[in-house]
Protein backbone atom coordinates (compact mmCIF):
# COMPACT_ATOMS: atom_id res chain seq x y z
CA UNK A 1 0.00 0.00 0.00
CA UNK A 2 1.27 3.56 -0.98
CA UNK A 3 1.41 6.21 1.83
CA UNK A 4 1.32 9.65 0.70
CA UNK A 5 3.32 11.55 3.24
CA UNK A 6 4.77 15.59 3.12
CA UNK A 7 8.54 15.97 2.86
CA UNK A 8 11.14 15.21 3.71
CA UNK A 9 11.26 11.85 2.60
CA UNK A 10 14.90 10.87 2.85
CA UNK A 11 15.37 11.50 6.43
CA UNK A 12 19.23 11.35 8.35
CA UNK A 13 19.70 9.46 10.99
CA UNK A 14 20.96 12.81 12.75
CA UNK A 15 18.46 15.00 13.48
CA UNK A 16 18.39 18.03 15.86
CA UNK A 17 17.11 16.29 18.98
CA UNK A 18 20.37 13.37 18.35
CA UNK A 19 22.52 16.54 18.12
CA UNK A 20 21.42 18.13 20.90
CA UNK A 21 21.39 14.92 22.89
CA UNK A 22 24.38 14.50 21.94
CA UNK A 23 25.36 18.18 23.59
CA UNK A 24 23.05 17.39 26.85
CA UNK A 25 25.65 14.38 27.70
CA UNK A 26 28.76 15.66 27.30
CA UNK A 27 27.63 18.32 29.72
CA UNK A 28 26.25 16.65 32.02
CA UNK A 29 30.21 14.70 32.24
CA UNK A 30 31.22 18.77 32.67
CA UNK A 31 28.44 19.15 35.35
CA UNK A 32 29.95 16.50 37.15
CA UNK A 33 33.36 17.62 37.43
CA UNK A 34 31.83 21.29 38.42
CA UNK A 35 30.05 19.38 41.36
CA UNK A 36 33.24 17.24 42.65
CA UNK A 37 35.15 21.15 42.26
CA UNK A 38 32.10 23.48 43.42
CA UNK A 39 29.95 21.10 45.18
CA UNK A 40 25.77 21.21 44.83
CA UNK A 41 25.75 24.90 43.74
CA UNK A 42 27.17 24.26 40.57
CA UNK A 43 24.14 21.65 39.82
CA UNK A 44 21.32 24.12 41.28
CA UNK A 45 22.74 26.87 39.12
CA UNK A 46 22.17 24.50 35.80
CA UNK A 47 19.18 23.29 36.82
CA UNK A 48 17.96 26.91 37.53
CA UNK A 49 19.20 28.23 34.60
CA UNK A 50 17.29 25.34 32.06
CA UNK A 51 14.51 25.88 33.71
CA UNK A 52 14.59 29.71 32.62
CA UNK A 53 15.71 29.03 29.35
CA UNK A 54 13.07 26.07 28.72
CA UNK A 55 10.13 28.48 30.25
CA UNK A 56 11.30 31.69 28.13
CA UNK A 57 11.34 29.18 25.20
CA UNK A 58 8.11 27.99 25.65
CA UNK A 59 6.52 31.21 26.09
CA UNK A 60 8.03 32.97 23.22
CA UNK A 61 6.90 29.72 21.08
CA UNK A 62 3.32 30.48 22.46
CA UNK A 63 3.51 33.90 21.71
CA UNK A 64 4.62 33.40 18.01
CA UNK A 65 1.54 31.46 17.77
CA UNK A 66 3.62 27.70 17.48
CA UNK A 67 3.36 25.27 19.56
CA UNK A 68 5.89 24.58 22.12
CA UNK A 69 8.51 21.44 21.33
CA UNK A 70 10.86 21.02 24.02
CA UNK A 71 12.09 17.73 22.93
CA UNK A 72 14.41 19.35 20.62
CA UNK A 73 16.73 20.16 23.88
CA UNK A 74 17.76 23.37 22.59
CA UNK A 75 16.92 25.27 25.19
CA UNK A 76 18.18 22.88 27.53
CA UNK A 77 21.64 22.98 25.89
CA UNK A 78 21.00 26.79 25.93
CA UNK A 79 20.58 26.58 29.49
CA UNK A 80 23.35 24.05 30.47
CA UNK A 81 26.15 26.13 28.80
CA UNK A 82 25.16 29.46 30.21
CA UNK A 83 26.38 28.48 33.73
CA UNK A 84 29.43 26.93 33.02
CA UNK A 85 30.89 30.20 31.55
CA UNK A 86 30.57 31.70 34.72
CA UNK A 87 31.91 31.56 38.38
CA UNK A 88 30.54 29.22 40.40
CA UNK A 89 29.41 32.02 43.05
CA UNK A 90 27.39 33.94 40.39
CA UNK A 91 23.84 35.08 41.68
CA UNK A 92 20.86 33.26 40.46
CA UNK A 93 19.10 36.25 38.94
CA UNK A 94 22.20 37.02 36.88
CA UNK A 95 21.63 33.54 35.49
CA UNK A 96 18.32 34.12 34.86
CA UNK A 97 18.80 37.29 33.13
CA UNK A 98 21.71 35.85 30.77
CA UNK A 99 19.13 32.86 29.93
CA UNK A 100 16.18 35.34 28.86
CA UNK A 101 18.39 37.19 26.63
CA UNK A 102 19.80 33.78 25.17
CA UNK A 103 16.71 32.85 24.34
CA UNK A 104 14.27 35.87 23.91
CA UNK A 105 16.50 37.77 22.23
CA UNK A 106 19.11 36.17 20.27
CA UNK A 107 17.00 32.63 19.27
CA UNK A 108 13.80 33.29 18.73
CA UNK A 109 13.37 36.52 17.20
CA UNK A 110 15.49 34.96 14.28
CA UNK A 111 12.95 32.31 13.79
CA UNK A 112 14.02 29.90 16.44
CA UNK A 113 15.50 26.20 16.44
CA UNK A 114 18.49 26.05 13.12
CA UNK A 115 17.67 29.86 12.23
CA UNK A 116 19.29 32.09 14.79
CA UNK A 117 22.40 33.76 13.25
CA UNK A 118 24.20 34.35 16.64
CA UNK A 119 24.40 31.73 19.50
CA UNK A 120 22.15 32.03 22.06
CA UNK A 121 24.43 30.97 25.02
CA UNK A 122 27.58 33.39 23.96
CA UNK A 123 24.72 36.30 23.43
CA UNK A 124 23.77 35.57 27.20
CA UNK A 125 26.84 35.63 28.68
CA UNK A 126 27.84 39.04 26.59
CA UNK A 127 24.87 40.53 27.99
CA UNK A 128 25.44 39.31 31.72
CA UNK A 129 29.11 40.50 31.32
CA UNK A 130 27.89 43.90 29.61
CA UNK A 131 25.32 44.02 32.78
CA UNK A 132 26.94 42.43 35.38
CA UNK A 133 30.81 42.06 35.25
CA UNK A 134 32.13 42.79 38.31
CA UNK A 135 29.96 39.60 39.59
CA UNK A 136 30.90 37.24 36.54
CA UNK A 137 34.57 37.63 36.47
CA UNK A 138 35.17 36.86 40.33
CA UNK A 139 35.70 33.35 40.61
CA UNK A 140 35.92 31.70 43.69
CA UNK A 141 38.88 28.89 44.70
CA UNK A 142 37.90 25.50 43.73
CA UNK A 143 38.12 22.56 46.17
CA UNK A 144 37.18 24.54 48.97
CA UNK A 145 37.44 23.33 52.66
CA UNK A 146 33.74 24.23 52.96
CA UNK A 147 31.27 23.50 49.54
CA UNK A 148 29.96 27.01 48.38
CA UNK A 149 26.36 27.06 49.79
CA UNK A 150 23.79 26.54 47.54
CA UNK A 151 21.83 29.84 48.37
CA UNK A 152 25.31 32.40 49.34
CA UNK A 153 23.43 35.22 51.07
CA UNK A 154 25.90 36.62 53.59
CA UNK A 155 28.51 33.61 53.21
CA UNK A 156 31.88 34.70 52.69
CA UNK A 157 33.59 33.41 49.38
CA UNK A 158 37.43 32.18 48.81
CA UNK A 159 38.07 34.13 45.85
CA UNK A 160 41.13 33.63 43.19
CA UNK A 161 42.77 35.18 40.59
CA UNK A 162 42.14 33.36 37.11
CA UNK A 163 44.85 32.31 34.71
CA UNK A 164 43.18 34.31 32.08
CA UNK A 165 43.18 37.59 34.17
CA UNK A 166 47.22 37.42 34.95
CA UNK A 167 48.28 36.95 31.07
CA UNK A 168 45.51 40.26 30.45
CA UNK A 169 48.19 41.53 33.09
CA UNK A 170 51.13 40.57 31.00
CA UNK A 171 52.34 38.24 34.26
CA UNK A 172 52.66 34.38 34.86
CA UNK A 173 50.10 32.36 36.00
CA UNK A 174 51.04 30.27 39.77
CA UNK A 175 49.44 27.43 38.69
CA UNK A 176 51.25 24.33 37.32
CA UNK A 177 50.31 23.24 33.83
CA UNK A 178 48.76 19.20 35.41
CA UNK A 179 47.15 21.28 37.97
CA UNK A 180 45.89 23.37 34.80
CA UNK A 181 45.13 20.15 33.08
CA UNK A 182 42.87 19.06 35.75
CA UNK A 183 40.89 21.84 36.54
CA UNK A 184 42.28 22.14 39.43
CA UNK A 185 42.23 26.76 39.22
CA UNK A 186 40.09 29.56 39.70
CA UNK A 187 38.06 30.58 36.62
CA UNK A 188 34.69 30.10 34.90
CA UNK A 189 33.58 26.79 36.52
CA UNK A 190 33.08 24.36 33.27
CA UNK A 191 36.03 25.66 31.62
CA UNK A 192 38.43 24.56 33.60
CA UNK A 193 37.97 21.53 33.39
CA UNK A 194 40.40 20.84 30.73
CA UNK A 195 41.24 17.25 30.10
CA UNK A 196 37.15 16.77 30.76
CA UNK A 197 36.79 19.50 27.60
CA UNK A 198 38.69 17.45 25.28
CA UNK A 199 37.13 14.42 25.35
CA UNK A 200 33.93 16.28 24.97
CA UNK A 201 35.38 17.81 22.23
CA UNK A 202 36.46 13.95 21.28
CA UNK A 203 33.09 12.08 21.48
CA UNK A 204 31.47 14.89 19.36
CA UNK A 205 33.74 15.05 16.71
CA UNK A 206 33.36 10.64 16.62
CA UNK A 207 29.62 11.32 16.81
CA UNK A 208 30.02 14.13 13.83
CA UNK A 209 28.25 16.04 15.85
CA UNK A 210 30.92 18.72 15.65
CA UNK A 211 32.72 18.50 12.39
CA UNK A 212 36.78 18.16 13.27
CA UNK A 213 37.81 20.57 10.50
CA UNK A 214 36.72 23.95 12.14
CA UNK A 215 38.31 23.01 15.89
CA UNK A 216 41.93 21.77 14.35
CA UNK A 217 41.65 24.87 12.35
CA UNK A 218 40.63 27.11 15.49
CA UNK A 219 43.05 25.44 17.87
CA UNK A 220 46.38 25.40 15.41
CA UNK A 221 45.85 29.22 14.60
CA UNK A 222 45.63 30.09 18.45
CA UNK A 223 48.38 28.15 19.19
CA UNK A 224 50.47 29.26 15.90
CA UNK A 225 49.64 33.03 17.40
CA UNK A 226 50.51 32.39 21.25
CA UNK A 227 53.46 30.69 19.72
CA UNK A 228 54.84 33.76 17.45
CA UNK A 229 53.57 36.54 19.91
CA UNK A 230 53.39 34.71 23.80
CA UNK A 231 51.81 36.99 25.99
CA UNK A 232 53.65 36.14 29.30
CA UNK A 233 57.76 36.13 30.04
CA UNK A 234 57.64 32.26 29.66
CA UNK A 235 59.18 30.01 26.87
CA UNK A 236 56.83 29.78 23.67
CA UNK A 237 55.57 25.90 24.26
CA UNK A 238 54.66 27.42 27.58
CA UNK A 239 52.77 30.18 26.42
CA UNK A 240 50.64 27.81 23.99
CA UNK A 241 49.92 25.86 26.99
CA UNK A 242 48.74 28.79 29.10
CA UNK A 243 46.78 30.29 26.09
CA UNK A 244 44.67 27.00 25.24
CA UNK A 245 43.99 26.57 28.88
CA UNK A 246 43.02 29.41 30.29
CA UNK A 247 39.87 31.19 30.16
CA UNK A 248 37.12 29.43 27.80
CA UNK A 249 38.67 29.29 25.33
CA UNK A 250 38.66 25.66 24.85
CA UNK A 251 35.21 25.60 25.84
CA UNK A 252 34.14 28.42 23.29
CA UNK A 253 35.92 26.49 20.87
CA UNK A 254 34.07 23.10 21.49
CA UNK A 255 31.19 23.99 22.64
CA UNK A 256 30.34 27.67 20.96
CA UNK A 257 32.21 27.75 17.36
CA UNK A 258 31.13 24.08 17.28
CA UNK A 259 27.51 24.99 17.17
CA UNK A 260 26.23 23.42 13.98
CA UNK A 261 23.68 26.34 13.51
CA UNK A 262 26.20 29.40 13.29
CA UNK A 263 28.78 28.06 11.75
CA UNK A 264 29.38 27.38 8.12
CA UNK A 265 28.00 24.36 6.21
CA UNK A 266 31.07 23.32 3.48
CA UNK A 267 34.26 21.72 5.05
CA UNK A 268 36.31 24.67 3.27
CA UNK A 269 34.31 27.22 4.77
CA UNK A 270 34.77 25.43 8.05
CA UNK A 271 38.46 25.42 8.25
CA UNK A 272 38.42 29.17 6.92
CA UNK A 273 35.69 30.20 9.69
CA UNK A 274 38.68 28.37 12.13
CA UNK A 275 41.35 30.39 11.36
CA UNK A 276 39.54 33.82 11.12
CA UNK A 277 37.74 32.76 14.88
CA UNK A 278 41.34 32.03 16.09
CA UNK A 279 43.08 34.91 14.98
CA UNK A 280 39.77 37.16 15.89
CA UNK A 281 39.89 35.55 19.38
CA UNK A 282 43.86 36.02 20.05
CA UNK A 283 43.21 39.79 18.58
CA UNK A 284 40.58 40.07 21.29
CA UNK A 285 42.80 38.73 23.92
CA UNK A 286 45.44 40.90 23.35
CA UNK A 287 43.89 43.85 22.97
CA UNK A 288 40.37 43.80 24.10
CA UNK A 289 39.58 45.24 27.92
CA UNK A 290 37.82 42.05 29.15
CA UNK A 291 39.87 38.81 30.36
CA UNK A 292 37.42 36.46 28.80
CA UNK A 293 36.71 37.72 24.97
CA UNK A 294 36.18 35.11 23.52
CA UNK A 295 32.26 35.12 23.48
CA UNK A 296 32.34 38.21 21.78
CA UNK A 297 34.71 37.40 19.12
CA UNK A 298 32.12 34.28 18.97
CA UNK A 299 29.19 36.62 18.45
CA UNK A 300 31.67 38.69 15.38
CA UNK A 301 32.14 36.02 13.92
CA UNK A 302 28.52 34.64 13.77
CA UNK A 303 27.86 37.67 11.91
CA UNK A 304 30.21 36.56 9.04
CA UNK A 305 29.43 33.09 8.78
CA UNK A 306 27.66 34.10 5.54
CA UNK A 307 30.36 35.17 3.90
CA UNK A 308 32.35 32.05 4.59
CA UNK A 309 29.46 29.93 3.34
CA UNK A 310 29.16 32.65 0.04
CA UNK A 311 33.39 31.83 -0.43
CA UNK A 312 33.01 27.79 -0.15
CA UNK A 313 30.51 27.84 -2.69
CA UNK A 314 32.51 29.97 -4.31
CA UNK A 315 35.55 27.87 -4.70
CA UNK A 316 33.24 24.79 -4.71
CA UNK A 317 32.03 25.70 -8.19
CA UNK A 318 35.10 26.69 -9.79
CA UNK A 319 36.08 22.95 -8.86
CA UNK A 320 33.39 21.63 -10.39
CA UNK A 321 33.64 23.82 -13.68
CA UNK A 322 36.98 22.92 -14.10
CA UNK A 323 36.31 19.19 -13.64
CA UNK A 324 33.85 19.18 -15.80
CA UNK A 325 36.07 20.97 -18.55
CA UNK A 326 38.44 18.99 -17.84
CA UNK A 327 36.40 15.72 -18.33
CA UNK A 328 35.04 17.23 -21.42
CA UNK A 329 38.47 17.64 -22.84
CA UNK A 330 39.09 14.28 -22.07
CA UNK A 331 35.78 12.90 -23.68
CA UNK A 332 36.99 15.30 -27.03
CA UNK A 333 40.32 13.35 -27.04
CA UNK A 334 39.13 10.01 -27.11
CA UNK A 335 36.20 10.65 -29.61
CA UNK A 336 39.62 12.17 -31.60
CA UNK B 1 -13.97 44.89 -3.84
CA UNK B 2 -14.85 47.94 -1.78
CA UNK B 3 -12.33 49.05 0.97
CA UNK B 4 -14.78 52.41 1.81
CA UNK B 5 -15.31 50.50 5.28
CA UNK B 6 -11.62 50.12 6.08
CA UNK B 7 -10.49 54.00 5.09
CA UNK B 8 -13.40 55.08 6.68
CA UNK B 9 -11.98 53.87 9.70
CA UNK B 10 -8.32 54.61 8.75
CA UNK B 11 -10.11 58.16 8.80
CA UNK B 12 -11.61 58.36 11.50
CA UNK B 13 -8.91 56.82 13.63
CA UNK B 14 -5.62 59.07 11.69
CA UNK B 15 -3.66 59.03 14.91
CA UNK B 16 -4.33 55.84 15.41
CA UNK B 17 -2.63 55.43 11.76
CA UNK B 18 0.34 57.54 12.68
CA UNK B 19 1.00 55.84 16.17
CA UNK B 20 0.87 52.10 14.37
CA UNK B 21 -0.12 51.43 10.79
CA UNK B 22 2.41 54.20 9.36
CA UNK B 23 4.71 55.04 12.48
CA UNK B 24 7.73 57.03 11.23
CA UNK B 25 10.17 55.28 14.03
CA UNK B 26 8.88 51.89 13.26
CA UNK B 27 7.09 51.17 9.67
CA UNK B 28 9.36 53.96 7.90
CA UNK B 29 12.15 53.58 9.69
CA UNK B 30 13.17 56.94 9.73
CA UNK B 31 15.05 58.59 13.05
CA UNK B 32 16.06 55.25 14.32
CA UNK B 33 19.42 56.69 15.74
CA UNK B 34 17.92 59.21 17.78
CA UNK B 35 15.51 56.32 19.79
CA UNK B 36 19.16 53.74 19.67
CA UNK B 37 21.35 56.18 21.32
CA UNK B 38 19.39 58.89 22.47
CA UNK B 39 16.08 57.68 24.45
CA UNK B 40 18.33 56.32 27.58
CA UNK B 41 16.10 58.31 29.95
CA UNK B 42 12.44 59.94 29.95
CA UNK B 43 13.91 63.67 30.22
CA UNK B 44 16.09 62.60 26.76
CA UNK B 45 13.14 61.47 25.06
CA UNK B 46 10.80 64.42 26.18
CA UNK B 47 13.81 66.95 25.12
CA UNK B 48 13.63 65.25 21.83
CA UNK B 49 9.91 65.16 21.55
CA UNK B 50 9.93 68.50 21.91
CA UNK B 51 12.61 69.71 19.42
CA UNK B 52 11.56 67.37 17.24
CA UNK B 53 7.83 68.70 17.60
CA UNK B 54 9.34 72.50 16.71
CA UNK B 55 11.52 71.54 14.16
CA UNK B 56 9.09 68.84 12.48
CA UNK B 57 5.89 71.24 12.38
CA UNK B 58 8.12 74.67 10.85
CA UNK B 59 10.02 72.73 8.42
CA UNK B 60 6.56 70.89 7.02
CA UNK B 61 4.98 74.36 6.36
CA UNK B 62 8.20 75.59 4.75
CA UNK B 63 8.55 72.48 2.86
CA UNK B 64 4.29 73.24 1.66
CA UNK B 65 5.63 76.86 0.60
CA UNK B 66 8.60 75.55 -1.32
CA UNK B 67 7.43 72.41 -3.37
CA UNK B 68 5.19 74.54 -5.32
CA UNK B 69 8.39 77.37 -5.92
CA UNK B 70 11.62 75.87 -5.86
CA UNK B 71 12.92 72.63 -7.90
CA UNK B 72 13.80 69.42 -5.39
CA UNK B 73 17.58 69.94 -5.20
CA UNK B 74 17.02 73.65 -4.14
CA UNK B 75 13.49 72.32 -2.19
CA UNK B 76 16.18 70.03 0.22
CA UNK B 77 18.24 72.89 0.22
CA UNK B 78 15.81 75.37 1.91
CA UNK B 79 13.69 72.88 4.21
CA UNK B 80 17.44 72.13 5.61
CA UNK B 81 18.18 75.53 6.62
CA UNK B 82 14.60 76.02 8.23
CA UNK B 83 14.92 72.88 9.86
CA UNK B 84 18.95 74.08 11.08
CA UNK B 85 17.77 77.12 12.21
CA UNK B 86 14.38 75.76 14.42
CA UNK B 87 16.84 73.20 15.70
CA UNK B 88 18.93 76.37 17.31
CA UNK B 89 15.34 77.92 18.42
CA UNK B 90 14.57 74.51 19.85
CA UNK B 91 17.75 73.83 21.73
CA UNK B 92 17.49 77.51 23.21
CA UNK B 93 14.17 76.23 24.67
CA UNK B 94 15.05 72.90 25.58
CA UNK B 95 18.30 73.19 27.30
CA UNK B 96 17.00 75.28 30.20
CA UNK B 97 14.27 72.92 30.88
CA UNK B 98 16.34 69.99 30.97
CA UNK B 99 19.82 70.82 32.07
CA UNK B 100 21.66 67.65 31.85
CA UNK B 101 20.74 66.93 28.16
CA UNK B 102 22.88 68.35 26.25
CA UNK B 103 25.59 65.66 27.81
CA UNK B 104 22.95 62.88 27.87
CA UNK B 105 22.06 63.51 24.16
CA UNK B 106 25.50 65.11 22.95
CA UNK B 107 25.60 65.11 19.76
CA UNK B 108 22.11 64.09 18.52
CA UNK B 109 20.84 67.17 20.12
CA UNK B 110 22.32 68.70 16.76
CA UNK B 111 21.73 66.25 14.66
CA UNK B 112 18.46 66.52 14.88
CA UNK B 113 18.36 69.30 12.47
CA UNK B 114 18.38 66.82 9.37
CA UNK B 115 16.52 64.31 10.82
CA UNK B 116 15.48 61.91 8.15
CA UNK B 117 11.64 62.52 8.48
CA UNK B 118 11.83 65.66 8.55
CA UNK B 119 14.50 66.24 5.12
CA UNK B 120 12.51 63.50 3.95
CA UNK B 121 8.74 64.38 4.70
CA UNK B 122 9.22 67.75 3.94
CA UNK B 123 11.00 67.72 0.52
CA UNK B 124 8.33 64.58 -0.77
CA UNK B 125 5.33 66.94 -0.38
CA UNK B 126 3.13 66.92 -3.46
CA UNK B 127 2.32 70.50 -5.22
CA UNK B 128 -1.98 69.95 -4.50
CA UNK B 129 -1.43 69.17 -0.54
CA UNK B 130 -3.73 71.25 1.52
CA UNK B 131 -2.82 72.74 4.47
CA UNK B 132 -4.56 70.69 7.17
CA UNK B 133 -3.83 67.05 5.93
CA UNK B 134 -0.50 68.26 6.37
CA UNK B 135 -0.88 69.91 9.91
CA UNK B 136 -2.37 66.61 11.42
CA UNK B 137 -0.05 64.21 9.01
CA UNK B 138 3.60 66.06 10.48
CA UNK B 139 1.56 66.12 14.01
CA UNK B 140 1.24 62.69 13.71
CA UNK B 141 4.68 61.90 12.88
CA UNK B 142 5.95 63.48 15.72
CA UNK B 143 3.09 61.45 18.07
CA UNK B 144 4.50 58.22 16.61
CA UNK B 145 7.88 59.20 17.40
CA UNK B 146 7.41 60.23 20.71
CA UNK B 147 5.12 57.32 21.51
CA UNK B 148 8.60 55.00 20.50
CA UNK B 149 11.01 56.92 22.36
CA UNK B 150 9.29 57.49 25.27
CA UNK B 151 8.20 53.68 25.81
CA UNK B 152 12.08 52.66 25.08
CA UNK B 153 12.73 55.55 27.32
CA UNK B 154 11.01 54.20 30.00
CA UNK B 155 12.28 50.78 29.81
CA UNK B 156 15.43 51.75 29.40
CA UNK B 157 15.36 54.04 32.24
CA UNK B 158 13.93 51.77 34.62
CA UNK B 159 15.86 48.53 33.88
CA UNK B 160 19.18 50.29 32.93
CA UNK B 161 19.48 52.81 35.47
CA UNK B 162 16.66 52.22 38.52
CA UNK B 163 14.92 55.68 37.98
CA UNK B 164 12.32 57.10 36.72
CA UNK B 165 12.14 60.80 35.10
CA UNK B 166 15.73 61.18 37.30
CA UNK B 167 13.77 59.67 40.78
CA UNK B 168 15.72 56.79 42.06
CA UNK B 169 13.03 53.44 42.28
CA UNK B 170 13.04 50.39 43.46
CA UNK B 171 14.31 47.25 40.68
CA UNK B 172 14.35 44.04 40.99
CA UNK B 173 17.80 43.95 38.60
CA UNK B 174 19.18 46.75 37.45
CA UNK B 175 20.66 46.07 33.46
CA UNK B 176 23.26 48.52 32.82
CA UNK B 177 23.91 46.54 29.46
CA UNK B 178 20.11 48.26 28.37
CA UNK B 179 21.71 51.67 28.04
CA UNK B 180 24.01 50.73 25.28
CA UNK B 181 22.85 51.13 21.68
CA UNK B 182 22.71 48.03 21.06
CA UNK B 183 19.90 47.00 23.02
CA UNK B 184 18.16 50.25 21.46
CA UNK B 185 17.99 48.22 18.40
CA UNK B 186 16.82 45.03 20.46
CA UNK B 187 14.14 47.19 21.73
CA UNK B 188 13.03 48.58 18.78
CA UNK B 189 12.88 45.35 17.03
CA UNK B 190 10.73 44.08 19.78
CA UNK B 191 8.31 47.23 19.66
CA UNK B 192 8.29 46.79 15.90
CA UNK B 193 7.41 42.92 16.25
CA UNK B 194 4.35 44.25 18.51
CA UNK B 195 3.34 47.03 15.97
CA UNK B 196 3.33 44.35 13.54
CA UNK B 197 1.28 42.09 15.68
CA UNK B 198 -1.53 44.96 16.40
CA UNK B 199 -1.39 45.81 13.14
CA UNK B 200 -2.40 42.60 11.97
CA UNK B 201 -5.10 41.87 14.40
CA UNK B 202 -6.91 45.82 13.67
CA UNK B 203 -7.37 44.84 10.31
CA UNK B 204 -8.58 41.39 11.17
CA UNK B 205 -10.73 43.29 13.19
CA UNK B 206 -12.05 45.88 10.71
CA UNK B 207 -12.24 43.04 7.75
CA UNK B 208 -14.12 40.87 10.14
CA UNK B 209 -16.63 43.88 10.90
CA UNK B 210 -16.87 44.69 7.29
CA UNK B 211 -17.75 41.12 6.50
CA UNK B 212 -20.38 41.06 9.44
CA UNK B 213 -22.29 44.37 7.97
CA UNK B 214 -22.17 43.37 4.36
CA UNK B 215 -23.43 40.01 3.49
CA UNK B 216 -21.95 40.10 0.19
CA UNK B 217 -18.32 39.21 1.95
CA UNK B 218 -19.79 37.07 4.66
CA UNK B 219 -18.18 33.87 3.24
CA UNK B 220 -14.52 35.61 3.94
CA UNK B 221 -12.94 34.21 6.66
CA UNK B 222 -10.93 36.38 8.60
CA UNK B 223 -8.75 34.55 10.46
CA UNK B 224 -5.21 35.37 9.82
CA UNK B 225 -5.44 38.47 7.90
CA UNK B 226 -2.03 39.11 6.44
CA UNK B 227 -2.27 42.49 3.96
CA UNK B 228 -5.89 43.90 2.11
CA UNK B 229 -4.13 42.48 -0.97
CA UNK B 230 -5.40 38.36 0.22
CA UNK B 231 -9.26 39.63 -0.47
CA UNK B 232 -8.55 41.47 -3.39
CA UNK B 233 -10.42 39.43 -6.70
CA UNK B 234 -8.47 37.31 -8.38
CA UNK B 235 -7.49 39.24 -11.71
CA UNK B 236 -9.63 38.53 -14.19
CA UNK B 237 -8.22 36.32 -17.33
CA UNK B 238 -7.59 37.67 -20.78
CA UNK B 239 -9.86 35.83 -23.00
CA UNK B 240 -9.60 37.60 -26.08
CA UNK B 241 -7.32 36.01 -28.81
CA UNK B 242 -4.46 37.99 -29.86
CA UNK B 243 -3.31 37.88 -33.95
CA UNK B 244 -0.64 36.06 -34.63
CA UNK B 245 2.25 37.16 -34.93
CA UNK B 246 3.62 37.27 -38.50
CA UNK B 247 7.59 35.82 -38.51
Amino acid sequence: MIEARPAPHIRHQENTRTVMLDAVLVLLIVYAMTYFYHGPRALVLGAWSVAVSVATDILCTLIAFKRPNIRDFSAVVTGMLLPLMMPASIPYSVVAAAAVVAVAVAKHPFGGVGHNVFNPAATGFCFAAICFGSALFEYPEPLPADKLPVFLGDAQVLLGVSPAFTLELGGVPKFGLVDMALGSFPGPMGTTNILVVLACLLYLVFRNTVRWEMPVAFFATVSLFAYCFPRADVSRLESVALELMSGMLLFGGVFLLGDPVTTPKRDLSKVAFGVASGVVVMLFRRFGNLEEGMPFAVLLMNATVWGFDMLGEHVYSVIRRRRSEVFKDQKVQKKA
Amino acid sequence: MKFSRIKKYRKKHSLLSALLIRNPVLVMGLDLPFVIAGAVSLKNAAAMSIQMLMIHMVTMLAGMLTCRALPYWLRVLVNTCVSTGMMMAARALVVPLFPGVTNSLGMYLYLMAVNGMTVLLSSSIDKRAKLWPVITGALGNVAGFSLVAFLIALLREYMGSGTIWGVAVPVPLKLDGLLIPFFGFILTGFLLAGARFLNKRLLAFVMLEAARKDTRYTRIVVDSVETLEHFAPPPVKDTTKKPREEP
